[in-house]
């Protein structure tokens, strides 16, 4: 009975034991395969995730080596290298990575399916693109900013967000799983790869030489004159831009120079010492200060990428066209083959020949409208002749366009001396407005400007009291450099007008008084020379007999005869005109670009949308104002200038000149500097205002040279007012692209998923 | 003292039998057990191997990536390493060896491929009872 029992004991223990160890054998058997299935699930989510990330720097790679750096798939292409297979085109991307045992797949599109053209720029492709890669948006050589929209949404929905300009949205796929190979490569999976994916935004390296967005870029100082209360606005349209960047000073003053205001909303200054190197300039608080480095690329516009001259573009002799009517209302045009400068020295002088009538090409009509306004309006891109001798181009009316301070012969101050005294009393009164505005009368003990303290010194000694035969007396110490009070310094003086800024001639009558008080020591060789020193060497004869009381300046004599500036309008537009002056038939809206290899002047109300001129040399504008508005669909630039960029809003036209607004759409681009006169110091005449919507450059230097801005080339603007407004629509495809081969990108945002 | 019981012992053949069948199944167990073991071994060592080049690999590349003359950059030979390193990862001690070459596309000029192998053991490729003994991460990168 006992052995009977522990036979069963020992067949329970055993049959345990089995069971146990067959357990542990089957807990065995069903671990490892999971454990493998998880280790090889592990491996084909980082083959995939590096083939994500191949993707990623095969974009980088294809951009690099795409010459301006806007490579969107567009075209087919296809890399076949060892372990990498890629094809390409129609917007999409797919690439084979062979990595270890496994083959991996990344996959990109920038292809929305929005119809031809679009938001993408692409057409759509014949095989639509899978929904789940998402799409790509390269807004690299952008200055403006784009929408991107939810997955399959198109421009009707609310943006997601806006992409900046210079950065690129890549959402890629890396896949990895089991695949069938096809001729050495495979082409699917079969069953359900392991997927991972990526949105990121890369943003080109602002180190690399891409410029930071501003409305005015000068390599030289920055610097605004506005009227009195005048100020400077200046805003973006869009993200970012609204700024200002200048390689050394910005100062806004006001036409006594005192510190006058600077605004933006939402702006940012750049100069040198961190954004404070802005003199007495009153920066608005919110505006942020900066520091510009003297490495911080500007735009780089080359002259390739300035407007082009199209097919059937025609040809002009060289020099002065000079625009007049003649007595039958009929347009007369004349040409002087010379330069500018020559025939505008000549003009100045009286000595001009007579010039050569001539018949402009058809392409070039020339209309009178019933206000007696003629209109040169040039309707085929024109360049010049290459026979010409001479390289300049200029489109002047018959009276001439001079900049104020210029009279021609025939003036009403025929005798230097008269001109000279008048001019010495316009710089003293303009040395105390500088101090005092027009608030002369009755103050004390202010400073003035060391060349009037040097005459008063020369003229009186270094404290005394200068007694004038009109009876303002003047009391100064300290070497003339504190005057310490005045007497009868407003007395009235019917000599001078009325005109503004100063509102009464009367305010004038003590720098009278006191440059006729010169006038009377002005044979002393120390005040000769004090004189010198202040205004330059006076004529012959000025200090000989009394000082006379001169009229105030009139213009050309010849007012009745001649066509002015404000009765000529240029006009840079392709839109065909018919007989009837007003009847558009056709509308071609392809711009009108003149250029020339020398020095282009054009004077009277330039205008015309697309139109844009570049110069080799300097380009003015002078006279009747501006209003160039770039094209949205063709030229972008309006005015490109291998020299410097003069717009003078002056008028001439005799005792009736003005200033004239000068509105420009686009962008202002100068080698040298750029020069905006809507008004001048000491000016009589009321300033115009001056508005930019696009950007403006002084870029110090060629482009094209890798070393950037090598001068210091300066933007100087006087106006009333100033409104700059960065519009990056005007620049976008127009600057030289900032991708190179070498350019950095930095991940701006990452998210994968 | 004899006794008067009729119950009979096993016969050796039965013990004979019985030891053989207690063997045959020990050593089976002992098999399986082997397998299992070595199976985990190897699946360990290939996973912590696979992880390893994966962090290796991306760790190269980003290191060198604000170094733009670096070697790294500079190194084309898919045959010659550029680095060879020992890591030990687990209980097992890895070769690495990073090998960088150039795409060779015109339109990728900037591409590099960047591969690394680990391997341990000597890196068999068909060790019995292992398999392979070695692991590779390929990726691709445009040269800063």
């Amino acid at each position: 009975m006992g052995h009977t029992r522990l036979r069963g004991f020992f067949m329970v223990s055993m049959l345990l034991l089995a069971i146990v160890t067959a357990m542990f054998v089957s807990a065995a058997f069903s671990l490892g395969p999971a454990s493998m299935a998880r280790g090889r699930k592990l491996s084909q989510q980082q083959a995939a995730e590096r083939a994500m990330r191949t993707g990623l720097d095969y974009a980088i790679a294809r951009i690099r080596a795409t010459p301006g750096g806007l490579w969107r798939a567009k075209d087919p292409y296809s890399v076949l290298t060892d372990g990498l297979v890629v094809t390409e085109g129609e917007g999409q991307v797919v690439g084979w990575v062979k990595d270890g045992a496994h083959w991996a797949r990344f996959r990109f599109n920038f292809n929305r399916q929005d119809g031809s053209g679009g938001l993408d720029g692409l057409d759509d492709a014949a095989t639509a693109p899978d929904a789940a890669v998402g799409v790509c948006v390269n807004n690299l050589v952008s200055n403006i900013d784009l929408p991107v929209f939810p997955q399959g949404q198109g421009p009707t929905a609310t943006a997601r967000f806006r992409l900046a300009p210079h950065t690129m949205l890549l959402k890629v796929e890396g896949c990895c799983g089991s695949v069938p190979m096809s001729n050495g490569a495979p082409s699917r999976f079969s069953g359900t790869p392991t997927r991972v994916a990526s949105e990121s935004i890369l943003g080109l390296d602002l180190g690399r030489g891409v410029s930071v967005d501003s409305v005015a870029s000068a390599a030289g100082d920055l610097s605004f004159t506005v009227g009195q209360s005048g100020k400077v606005r200046f805003d973006s349209q869009g993200a970012g831009g609204a700024r200002l960047r200048t390689k050394t000073g910005l100062s806004v003053l006001d036409s006594q120079g005192v510190g006058a205001a600077l605004e933006s909303p939402q702006g940012e200054i750049r100069t040198s010492n961190n954004g404070n190197q802005v003199g007495t300039t009153q920066v608005a608080s919110q505006i942020r200060r900066e520091q510009e480095n003297a490495g911080d690329s500007f735009y780089r516009i080359s002259k390739v990428s300035a407007p082009k001259l199209e097919a059937g573009a025609i040809s002009l002799a060289g020099g002065v066209y000079e625009v007049d009517l003649d007595g039958q209302q009929q347009i007369v045009v004349r040409h002087f083959e010379m330069s500018y400068q020559d025939y505008k020295t000549a003009k100045l002088a009286g000595s001009l020949p007579a010039g050569t009538v001539v018949n402009l090409p058809s392409s070039i009509e020339t209309t009178v409208n019933s206000n007696g306004l003629v209109e040169v309006k040039f309707t085929k891109d024109t360049t010049l002749d290459s026979a010409s001798s001479v390289t300049d181009f200029a489109v002047v009316p018959s009276k001439g366009a001079f900049q104020e301070g210029e009279t021609p012969v025939g003036g009403a101050l025929p005798v230097p001396v008269g001109t000279y005294l008048v001019q010495l009393a316009n710089q003293i009164h303009s040395d105390f407005d500088a101090v005092l505005g027009d608030n002369i009368a009755g103050a004390t003990n202010f400073s003035t400007s060391a060349g009037l303290a040097a005459l008063l010194n020369a003229s009186e000694g270094p404290s005394g009291s200068v007694t004038t035969p009109g009876g303002m007396v003047l009391t100064y110490q300290d070497s003339g450099t504190t005057i310490v009070s005045t007497q009868n310094w407003n007395s009235s003086w019917d000599g001078l007008g009325s005109q503004s800024p100063y509102g009464n001639g009367q305010y004038q009558f003590g720098s009278l008084e006191l440059a006729q008080f010169f006038w009377t020591r002005a044979t002393t060789p120390e005040v000769a020379a004090a004189l010198a020193s202040y205004m330059g060497p006076p004529p012959a004869g000025f200090g000989e007999g009394s000082p006379p009381d001169p009229e105030a300046a009139e213009g050309a004599s010849d007012s009745s005869k001649g066509l002015a500036v404000k009765d000529l309008k240029i006009k840079l537009s392709s839109q065909a005109i018919s007989g009837d002056v007003n009847i558009v038939t056709t509308i071609n809206e392809e711009g009108v670009t003149l250029r020339f290899p020398g020095n282009v002047v054009l004077a009277g109300r330039l205008d015309g949308q697309g139109g844009a001129v570049v110069a080799d040399g300097n380009i003015s504008l002078l006279g009747n104002g501006v209003d160039l508005k770039a094209g949205q669909t063709s030229n972008k630039l309006n005015l490109y200038s291998a020299g410097n960029i003069v717009i003078d809003g002056f008028a001439f036209d005799d005792s009736s000149s003005v200033y004239n607004n000068v509105n420009l759409e686009g962008v202002a681009y100068a080698w040298g500097g750029l020069t905006v006169n809507v008004g001048k110091l000491g000016s009589k005449l009321d300033w115009g205002n001056f508005t930019l919507r696009g950007a403006m450059v002084a870029f110090g230097g060629d482009p094209e040279q890798e070393a950037g801005s090598t001068d210091s080339s300066s933007i100087q603007i006087v106006a009333r007012d100033a409104d700059l407004l960065f519009d990056g629509a005007y620049l976008l495809n127009l600057q030289d692209s900032p991708v190179k081969p070498n350019s950095s990108f930095v991940v701006r945002a990452y998210q994968q998923y | 003292m004899p006794t008067n019981s009729t119950e009979k012992g096993y016969t050796l053949a039965e013990v004979l039998l019985a030891i053989f069948f207690a063997i045959v199944i020990f050593l089976t167990l002992v098999g399986l057990g082997l397998t299992t073991l070595a199976g985990g071994q190897k699946t360990s060592d290939l996973s912590l191997a696979q992880s390893a080049a994966h962090e290796l690999l991306e760790s190269a590349i980003y290191e060198a990536s604000d170094l733009p003359g670096s070697a790294f950059w500079l190194s084309t030979s898919d045959s010659n390493p550029y680095s060879l390193s020992q890591v030990a990862s687990g209980r097992q001690a890895y070769t690495v060896a990073l090998y960088l070459s150039d795409a060779t596309d015109p339109g990728t000029p900037t591409l590099k491929r960047c591969r690394i192998r680990l391997s341990w053991w000597g890196g068999e490729s068909d060790r019995a009872g292992y398999g392979q003994l070695h692991t590779e991460a390929v990726r691709y990168v445009s040269k800063p």
